[in-house]
């Protein structure tokens, strides 16, 4: 075989291996669910939204940063993007395709998902399903490869494509209308969610109040609250894999030209989690960066600022909100937008209560 | 061991049935042979322990009904409609290609190689594309399940 045979049989062969490829991206991106991850995704990207603070973590990032109360308070806008059980690798991807499409000053990055391996939910469901759930909606790219190497839970195939998680769908029966449109009013339309009310609901109350989940209710009557406190200089190594991703957010933000603030929102720690924050204060306070540990910082009261011990409602959100713009807006210039033109969909913004028949 | 003592009978029902040896009729009398020999060998390897496959077999014989491969009970199983008709069209596939390449008809590797490359890249795609999409495998199925069963 001669040289330019050769040469012609391996552009054919990449041509070849591309175009598949392609296919199965698109394939995948039909039987991947319509979820209320993917919605705001999508609907964030379509929006190009103008803003001043991204906001990415686990559940506990958009239950205590109220993009709506940020804004009439302060001027300041912003968005949560976090996504439930969301590890600090996961908010490392989420940013990667975020900071593509938008442009803030600050991107705080909330913390739970160092203490992923020990923690209130079964460390095997964050670093499994929830884990491969949450990337995705993720657009295939070096960066999310790499992630999947990074944890033994994850596979290329199965979660690098996600086709092969969802094929099953072809057959089942379930790939809808819905699975071929991006508009968010249009999904509703066709009663996408069906009777699962509560991700409906969520959906909702996180679509109407740009990315807030925003819940009233305070802690059911009898609930047990158990406040643990350890010294400062207490600390537990916090696994490396998270560390590994706390350092490429940092690293993400210096390239994008974007601020990072990582911070702890308040819930019912125990004290080996309360420790490991304390060794990611350190860590990132050698480097240079910013620990915010909203628990030290303000006086919460459990029963009025939480509506269940893991979460803040409205009330707790309200006081973590003023903290963190305090926090951020003068060392970062945060113009005042309220009034200003080019924002009118911001000015008159109110929380909306959503309720889901 | 089911095979050797069940020799002599399954010869008297072919010399009943008149099948001639080297037949086409002798071919397919001992496939379905084969196949169900086999089939009734999955019962004991995929069941709970022998007592799980002789009540198994019992029942089998006790409530026999035919109906349930139609009044839709095999859905319950984590089956779908669509299911089925993909495994029914891909066990005609291989029956067809295997006849015709086996009685020299069709040579399926060299029609595809001399395809024009645009109808060759298609048909290669489709392939591998009813493969990844129809395959089974991926998270929550293990080969070895499969291969070793309950065993």
């Amino acid at each position: 075989m001669n040289k330019k045979t050769a040469l012609k049989k391996m552009i054919s062969a990449v041509v070849f291996i591309t175009i598949l490829m392609l296919l199965i991206v698109m394939l995948g991106g039909v039987v991947l669910p319509k979820n209320r991850n993917y919605m705001m995704k999508r609907t964030f990207e379509q929006e190009n939204k103008k803003l001043d603070i991204l906001v990415s973590g686990s559940c506990h990032s958009y239950t205590s940063v109220n993009p709506i109360h940020l804004f009439n308070k302060f001027g300041i806008t912003s968005y949560d993007i976090g996504q439930g059980s969301e590890t600090i690798a996961g908010s490392y991807l989420q940013l990667v395709d975020y900071l593509e499409v938008t442009n803030p000053k600050v991107v705080l990055v909330e913390t739970w998902g160092i203490n992923a391996k020990d923690t209130y939910i079964d460390s095997e469901s964050i670093l499994g399903s929830l884990l491969a759930s949450s990337i995705d909606n993720n657009y295939p790219s070096i960066e999310k490869a790499s992630l999947v190497q990074d944890f033994e839970s994850l596979g290329i195939i199965d979660d690098f494509f996600y086709l092969t998680r969802y094929k099953g769908r072809l057959i089942d029966g379930t790939i809808t209308e819905a699975d071929f449109t991006e508009s968010y009013e249009h999904l509703k339309e066709i009663n996408t969610y069906g009777n699962n009310k509560s991700e409906e609901w969520e959906t909702e109350t996180r679509m109407n109040n740009k990315g807030y989940k925003c819940v009233w209710g305070t802690l059911e009557e009898g609930t047990e609250i158990i406040t643990e406190s350890v010294e400062d200089n207490e600390t537990l190594e916090v696994d490396a894999v998270q560390l590994k991703y706390i350092d490429k957010i940092i690293d993400l933000c210096k390239e994008k030209g974007v601020e990072v603030i990582f911070y702890r929102a308040p819930y019912q720690c125990t004290k080996s989690e309360l420790k490991r924050f304390n060794a990611l204060k350190q860590y990132l306070e050698d480097k240079g960066e910013t620990f915010i540990d909203l628990e030290k910082e303000i006086d919460f009261d459990y029963r009025n600022d939480f509506s269940d011990i893991y979460h803040l409602n409205v009330e707790g959100a309200k006081k973590s909100t003023e903290l963190l713009a305090n926090s951020v807006k003068e060392k970062n210039n945060l113009k005042d937008h309220r009034g200003e033109a080019g924002y009118e969909e911001w000015d008159g913004l109110e929380l909306r209560e959503v309720k889901v028949d | 061991m089911v095979g050797d003592l069940s020799i002599s009978i399954r010869n008297r029902i072919k010399k009943v049935l008149r099948i001639e040896e080297d037949s086409l009729s002798e071919k397919i009398y001992k496939t379905l042979i084969t196949f169900h020999l086999v089939a009734f060998a999955w019962i004991f390897f995929r069941s709970n322990g022998i007592l799980a496959a002789l009540r198994y077999i019992y029942h089998m014989i006790k409530s026999c009904n035919a109906w349930v491969i139609f009044d839709g009970t095999l859905l319950k199983f984590n089956l779908a409609s669509l299911q089925f008709l993909i495994i029914g069209i891909c066990l005609i596939l291989v029956l067809v290609v295997e006849g015709c390449q086996k009685k020299g008809i069709l040579d399926l590797r060299k029609k595809i190689l001399n395809l024009h490359v645009f109808l060759r890249w298609i048909v290669l795609i489709a392939i591998i594309l009813i493969i990844v999409c129809f395959g089974v495998y991926g998270p929550g199925y293990n080969a070895s399940d499969f291969i070793y069963g309950g065993f």
